[in-house]
This record gives C-alpha cells, structure tokens and sequence, in this order.
C-alpha cells in the first residue's frame, strides 16, 4: 500500500474589510434572526459585529469557517450584552445546537441563500391548508385561535398541523442540501486533472 | 417527501428546538419577502466602514483595511511580549533590591497575605504599615475538605456541631479552624481579598455536591431536565444573582467577577433582602445595611461577624423610635425575635407565635416568646403571650441553645440570656452556616433547599438534599462566611444549569396531558429544572399581571381556572405601591410572554403536583383559610382576606376530598407567590 500524497493545505484566505463585510454580513443578519433578535436589532447587531472585529487588532483571519464561527460567536455575545443592558432576562437558550444547524444551512456561500431558496422550494410540496396555516402564523402573526377559526379545525388541530408541515419542511430541506453538497463534491471531484 | 402534511407523520428523528428556532426565522423572512415583495439584500458595507474610520482613525490606504494574517500578528505579539516581560522583569528587580535591601528570595522574614495582595516586603516596612493592612501569620487551615457529607456527620435533632469550650476560646478549641481572630474585619481597606482557591469548587467536591441532587431526584422519582447551555447557565446567574458571568470563557475555576463590586452589591441587596423578610425596613436602612453588607462580601469578610454585629444591636436605633430615613433598623421587638428565629436560625416559627408547633416539636411557644422577651428593650416592660386556652404568660427573655443546634435538650434551663452574647455565638455557628446557605439558595431557585416542615408545596424531603445543605454549610463555615465563595458552589452546581422542562418550551405547556405537568412541576420544585423566565415571585409582578387584565376586584377561579386579580387577595388596594419598580421583561423562547403568562403557564404545571398538607387536615373552615396566610408569612388575616380567599376556592363544602386538596392547594400557592 502506498501513501497517498496529502493534499497540501490551502493558505488562509485574507480578506479585506469591505469583502469580509460583503461576504459574511447576511449570514450574520440571518444567524441574528435565528436567536430571535427582529430585523432592526439584527441589522444593528450586525454592523456592531462587523465593525468590533474589523477593529480588533488580535482578530486572525485563519480559514473562512473560522472567520465565520468567530463572527457568530462575537454576534451572539452582543446579543447577549444588548439584553442585560436592557435588563432583559432571556430564558434558557443554548446556541450551541443552533450553530450546528447553522453550519449545515448556511450553505457554501455562508449566507443562508441556499437554506432558503430550498426552503422555498419545499414550501411547494405541502398541502394548501399546511401552506395556508404557516403564512398567517408568519406574514400575518395570525394567532392560533385565527388560524384555527379559518382552517375550521380546533386550536390544537392547528397546532400539530403546523409542526407537522415544519417537521416536512425540515426534512425536505435537509434532503435538497444534502443532493446540493453531493452534487458539488461530484463536480470537485470532476474537475481534479490526476483523478483516476 | 414524509407525505401530506394532513397525515400523521411517519417517525422521523425528534425536531429539536434549536432546528425549530432556525426554521421558524426562514419562514418569516420568506413570507415577509412573498407578502411585502422582495426587498434589496442588505448591504451595511457603506455605514460599517464609516463607523471602522471613525473608531480606528483609518483603516489603510484608500480606504482598504488591512487585515493581517495571524503569523503576521503572532510575531508581532511575541515582539512586544519579550519586551514587556523584560521590562516587567527589570522593575521587579529594582523593586526588591532597590527597596528592599533584600533579595526576593530569602525566606525568613514573614510575608504579609491580605488583601492588598503584597508580599515579601521587609520587616521594618511591615511593622511600620500604619495605612492599616494589618500583618496576619498565614492561616493555618485545614486542607480542604471535599464536601465530605458523611450521613454520621448530619443529626436531625441536632442541626449543628457542638461547639465546646469557652466563649473566648472557642476558635483555638477547633484547631483544626483558621487562626485568623474572628470578627475581623478589614476596615481599612476597600480593596477585595480574593477567595482562597482551596474554598473555591473543584471537581470532586462538585461532584459530590451534584451525587446528592443525583440520588434525591432518583429518589423522589424525578427524571431532571437537559443541560441549559452555557449562555443559559450565565443568564439564569445574571438574573437571580446579579453577577455576570462570561459565557464563553473556561469558568471552571473561580468563577464570578468578584473582583468588581458590582457582583458583591448585587448578592447584597437579594442576600439583606432575604434576611430582612418580615422586618419591614425603612428603605433608607436597607440601604444601609445592604451597603454595609456589600462591602463585608467584597472584602471577603466573616459574613457571621457582621450578623452578629446586627444581633447584638449595633444598627439598632435608641428606644425612642427614631422618624423614618433616619436610617436605623427599628423595628418591633416580636419582629426582630422571629427575624432572628428563622432567618438566621432557620427555625420554623410559624406555628409557636400561637401555640407549639405540631410539626416540629422543636418549635414550642414558650422558647418563640423568650426570644421576644429577649430583644424587646427593658424599658417596655415585661413580655406576655397567651395560651391556646387563653392564660397569659410572662415570658423569660433568652434563647435555647438547641434553636443554634448547640449542646443538648438539658441547656433549656440555660438559655442563652444577652443579645451580646447570642451574637458572639453565631461566629463560626454550623446552624447559621445552614441557614444562610438556604438563602443563598432561596436567592438562585425562588425557593430553599430545604423548605420548612410546615410548607405545603415544598417538594419532598429526602436526607440526600439535607446532606447537600450540611456540604454547602460546612464550605461556608471552612471559608469563615466568605460568601463569595458559597455562591460559586451554588452557582456551578447541576442543579443551576438545567434547562426548562420540555413542556415549557413553546407553547406545549397548552396543550399536554396533566401527568406531564405534574412531572414539569415537581421536576422545577425540586432543582432539577428551571423554572421559565424567572422573575422573583412578588407581589409586585402580581400586582402588575392583575393590572395587565384591567380588574380591580377579585373573581374566584373560573372557567378553566382562569386566574385573576389575585393581588388582592395578597395586597389590599391601599397597600399596592403606588411605583411599582419595573420588573426585568422576561422575554421567551420566539415570542414576548407577557408576566401574567408566565404565572398562567407556571399554575397550569404546579396545580396538579400540589397538596395542601398539613393546612388540609385543619377541620375548621375559617382556620383552614386563616392558617393558608399564616403560613405564608401573615401574621393577622383581615376580614376582606378571608372573603376573598373564600372567593377564591370556592365555599362548597360538599367538595370531594381531592377538590379541597387542590383548593387549599391553590390558595396556599397564590398567596405564597405573591408574597
């Protein structure tokens, strides 16, 4: 058996200020809406991450997934901050799990596109009542009783009929970015000039 | 596809709520786009760049900021870093040999531990400190013991340790005690000793400590909710402590930011706040006690010395009462006697103000009226109290030494006779130790550890949370009543950084079966999950939630329970503040619950766990009602109370015996939760 050649280690990509901001600053506005901060509060949280990190002198610019971990986290920890300020008491959240999801839907462009175009998607295959459900209850903000009284069914019908859809989603989604990634290593491997 | 979403789903792996919160997001940012059209992406390049330049001074040549690698910047740091560490080498050198006339190196001469933290000084300088760290031997302690908490160690009748020999002699009896004169306090200095790393948490005693909050809950049948994370964990401490812990560093050693006040005044205010129940202050000598307070905890100070200091009447005011923010703790003697029986003694007096106590047989009248008789000021005269059949009495004032779990029943013919003497007593007290570990307690979980006897919805007793209170008491009796330290046991104990229990989260708590609340319930009770949103159960957060629903009167439970303006059951209109302080907004997992939801969410998971206890086995109606408040802490029940309680559970005498379970349940839980 012969040792295959490791492949030599890329070198850190480096980027400026102005393509670190474009690169990085819709995934950290979506992480942000993720942890439950509305559009305004995500919006200044993420110019606050951003700028708190171009201005640090001891911030490294090691591998992309580094660099954006690193803006999570420093995201997060304003987050956390702007709530004590404000004498807010979150309740028990842990982001840890979040960031674990994150990573899988942020997509290769770390900006959550490719999480939410398959999303899109997916939306396609539930059932009108699943669809209809889920657009009161987030354009509308429709209670639980609306949604009930338009769908005719009990509250606790509409509950589970809305998880249940999430629940499709989820899965759906899952599915569409797991071909994404397979499709995108075949295409990798493809390109390789010595692949056998 | 898993099929219609109409359809039950097939199985497929649990949806987590993390996976629930990014996907709830999505979808509100993809119906927003589909409802209001889609809207330009983002781009804060323009307005962070601005706000780079402005901080930074510029950012680069025409405008390109320059972000170096990290081996630019290591070699930068290990630069600067030689240089520092030369130069910090060569000032410590002139230091000593300049200053000194001494080598840093010779061992003979005694070096200074204190708080300013300075050491190796010469002899000659430390004899001459007249700006008053005072010079200490090293302490000669014990090696730490690791929560040891051996059942032999713990004697329900006897809650402390005998502690023999003469008053004066009573900390070289212990050898095994700091050598430190007790009391001591460091008055001079304003700077914090830090805590001792021996009295800090390691690992085993930890592990020790979490073994007993193990075995009760298995004990008691109690499956203890998932691990809250780490940010949770800080939030929980931010919120019931006040101290701010940084999530994201390594807080295995040490702890909170104690070097910062701001944490030992945080842990003053609820700690004065939890010993001064029932005393009523004037708001001007809380502050002052809390701020006396406040500096014995940064300082690392005998927490027990400063009680002893308020036992023995040194923040008392003169006989005549003095006019309000005057700023002295004056208050009625009967007040002050039980504040001493059970908020610093742990007793459960409840019972004896009236007659002995049939839960505890400890607690008799006769001992509760001495204790009254003793902090009353002569010039009152004499102390009466009446018996059950309506004698009177003339109480002698002292203390039974049992009440500080000291020696055994024959002292009752020597009680203990002077404030004085009762205060010198509580230094190095085991049963204090306990006591105050229980608030401290009380202050993270909304409830003691070991809730008196008499508590109708305490969660069940267990010798396994006994030996967790006696672990807790004997780290604070090792550190002196340094309670910076009791507090980093507390804080990073299991019990702290559990998460809410399934049910709480989201909505479920709506729509699941009874038997899941129980268990969500007894589960909160019992520490082995948190309770949502934490706000400090007042009458303030009820008082809001009755204003919340625009009701001035009370209406008994109705439909579904609903439950309403209890606040006034607690708190008669003319009493309800007229500020109320604004409570911290307890925000939710997606959306803002409101307080009264919290309170809805929290009844709707503790009423089906709850019994009346003892209250239940009261025949009387009336007194049944009656012993609801006092065992909530009223001493008199206003005839307005009583109909509202009435109200409130309903006068249907026919009841089933599990209905009047459950509504004196619930009176005992409204009214404990807003008082």
């Amino acid at each position: 058996m012969s040792d295959e050649p490791r492949e030599p280690i890329p070198p850190p990509i480096v980027l400026s200020a102005e393509e670190l901001i474009r690169r990085h600053q819709v995934g950290i506005w979506r992480y942000l809406r993720m942890l439950g901060c509305d559009e305004s509060l995500a919006d200044d949280l993420t110019q606050e991450t951003l700028v708190k990190v171009i201005c640090q002198e001891s911030f490294s610019q090691w591998s992309e997934g580094a660099t954006a971990a690193y803006l999570r986290r420093t995201a997060r920890n304003l987050l956390i901050t702007y709530h004590r300020k404000g004498g807010r008491i979150r309740t028990v959240f842990t982001s840890d799990p979040l960031d674990e999801i994150w990573d899988r839907w942020a997509g290769q462009d770390l900006s959550g596109n490719e999480g939410l175009d398959c999303l899109k998607q997916c939306l396609a295959s539930l059932t009108d009542r699943a669809r209809l459900a889920l657009r009161m209850r987030f354009a509308e903000d429709a209670t639980r009783a609306e949604i009930a009284s338009k769908l005719r069914i009990s509250e606790h019908g509409t509950r589970n009929l809305m998880q249940r859809a999430k629940q499709q989603l989820r899965e759906c989604v899952e599915l569409k970015l797991t071909e994404l990634e397979a499709a995108r290593q075949s295409n990798d491997q493809h390109r390789r000039p010595d692949h056998p | 596809m898993s099929g219609s979403a109409d359809q039950p789903a097939e199985k497929s792996p649990p949806f987590s709520e993390a996976e629930e919160r990014a996907l709830d997001a999505m979808l509100s940012e993809l119906f927003a786009a589909e409802t209001r059209g889609p809207k330009p992406p983002r781009d804060f390049e323009a307005q962070v760049l601005t706000l780079v330049r402005q901080r930074s001074g510029g950012i680069g040549v025409g405008g390109t900021a320059s972000l170096a690698t990290g081996s630019e910047r290591r070699g930068r740091a290990i630069t600067l870093g030689a240089w520092a560490s030369l130069a910090a080498t060569i000032l410590a050198m002139v230091y000593f040999w300049g200053g000194s006339g001494r080598s840093p190196f010779a061992t003979n001469e005694p070096t200074i531990t204190a708080s300013g933290g300075s050491t190796g000084s010469d002899s000659s300088a430390a004899t001459n400190h007249t700006d008053a760290i005072p010079k200490q031997s090293q302490p000669n302690r014990k090696p730490p013991v690791l929560l040891s908490g051996s059942p032999a160690s713990v004697d329900s009748d006897h809650l402390g340790v005998a502690e023999p020999g003469p008053l004066a002699g009573q900390a070289a009896a212990d050898g095994s005690r700091s050598t430190r004169p007790r009391g001591l306090v460091l008055a001079d200095t304003a700077s914090s000793r830090p805590i001792e790393k021996e009295f800090l948490p390691d690992d085993a005693g930890l592990a020790r400590l979490n073994q007993q909050f193990a075995a009760y809950w298995q004990a008691i049948g109690v499956v203890p909710a998932a691990s809250a994370g780490a940010t949770a964990w800080s939030d929980r401490i931010a919120d019931r402590f006040g101290i701010v812990i940084d999530p994201t560093v390594d807080n295995s050693a040490g702890t909170a930011t104690w070097s910062d006040r701001d944490s030992s005044q945080q842990v003053a205010e609820r700690l004065v706040a939890q010993l001064a129940i029932g005393l009523r202050l004037d708001p001007t000598a809380l502050r002052r006690l809390t701020d006396e307070a406040a500096d014995v905890i940064y300082r690392g100070d005998r927490f027990d010395a400063w009680l002893g200091r308020w036992v023995r009447g040194e923040f008392d005011s003169a006989e005549a009462p003095q006019p309000a923010d005057s700023g002295s703790v004056a208050v009625k003697p009967d007040a002050l006697g039980e504040w001493f029986a059970s908020r610093l003694a742990g007793a459960d007096v409840g019972c004896a103000r009236c007659h002995d106590s049939p839960i505890d047989s400890r607690y008799i009248q006769h001992d509760y009226w001495a204790i009254v008789a003793l902090f009353s000021s002569p010039a009152a005269g004499p102390t009466f109290y009446e018996l059950k059949d309506g004698r009177q009495r003339v109480a002698t004032p002292g203390v039974s030494k049992r009440w500080l779990g000291l020696a055994d029943e024959a002292t009752f013919a020597n009680p203990i006779d002077s404030r004085e003497t009762l205060g010198q007593l509580l230094i190095g007290n085991r049963q204090v130790a306990r006591t105050l570990a229980n608030h401290l307690w009380s202050i993270g979980f909304g409830t003691p550890l070991l809730a008196v006897a008499s508590s109708p919805i305490a969660p069940p007793r267990d010798d396994a949370l006994d030996q967790a209170l006696e672990m807790l008491a004997e780290r604070l009796v090792a550190s002196d009543f340094d309670i910076r330290a009791a507090v980093d046991w507390i804080i990073n104990g299991d019990p702290m950084r559990r998460g809410l229990p399934d049910v709480f989260l989201q909505d479920r708590w709506q729509v699941a079966p009874e038997v899941t609340l129980a268990e969500a319930s007894m589960a909160q009770r019992s520490f082995a999950a948190a309770r949502a949103h934490w706000p400090a159960a007042t009458r303030r957060q009820l008082a809001a939630m009755m204003k919340s629903r625009s009701s001035d009167l009370p209406t008994k439970i109705g439909p579904q329970d609903t439950l309403l303006a209890q606040p006034l059951i607690l708190t008669p209109p003319n009493r309800i503040p007229r500020d109320l302080p604004r409570e911290p907004v307890a925000s939710g997992d997606a959306a803002t619950a409101k307080p009264e939801e919290y309170w809805w969410a929290q009844w709707m998971a503790d009423r089906e766990g709850l019994r009346g206890g003892w209250i239940e086995s009261i025949a009387d109606r009336d007194q049944q009602l009656r012993h609801a408040f006092y065992a909530a802490g009223f001493r008199q029940v206003t005839p307005d109370q009583l109909r509202l309680a009435e109200d409130l559970i309903g006068s249907d005498v026919a009841q089933a015996v599990d209905e009047q379970h459950r509504a004196v349940a619930k009176l005992y839980w409204v009214i404990q939760n807003g008082s």
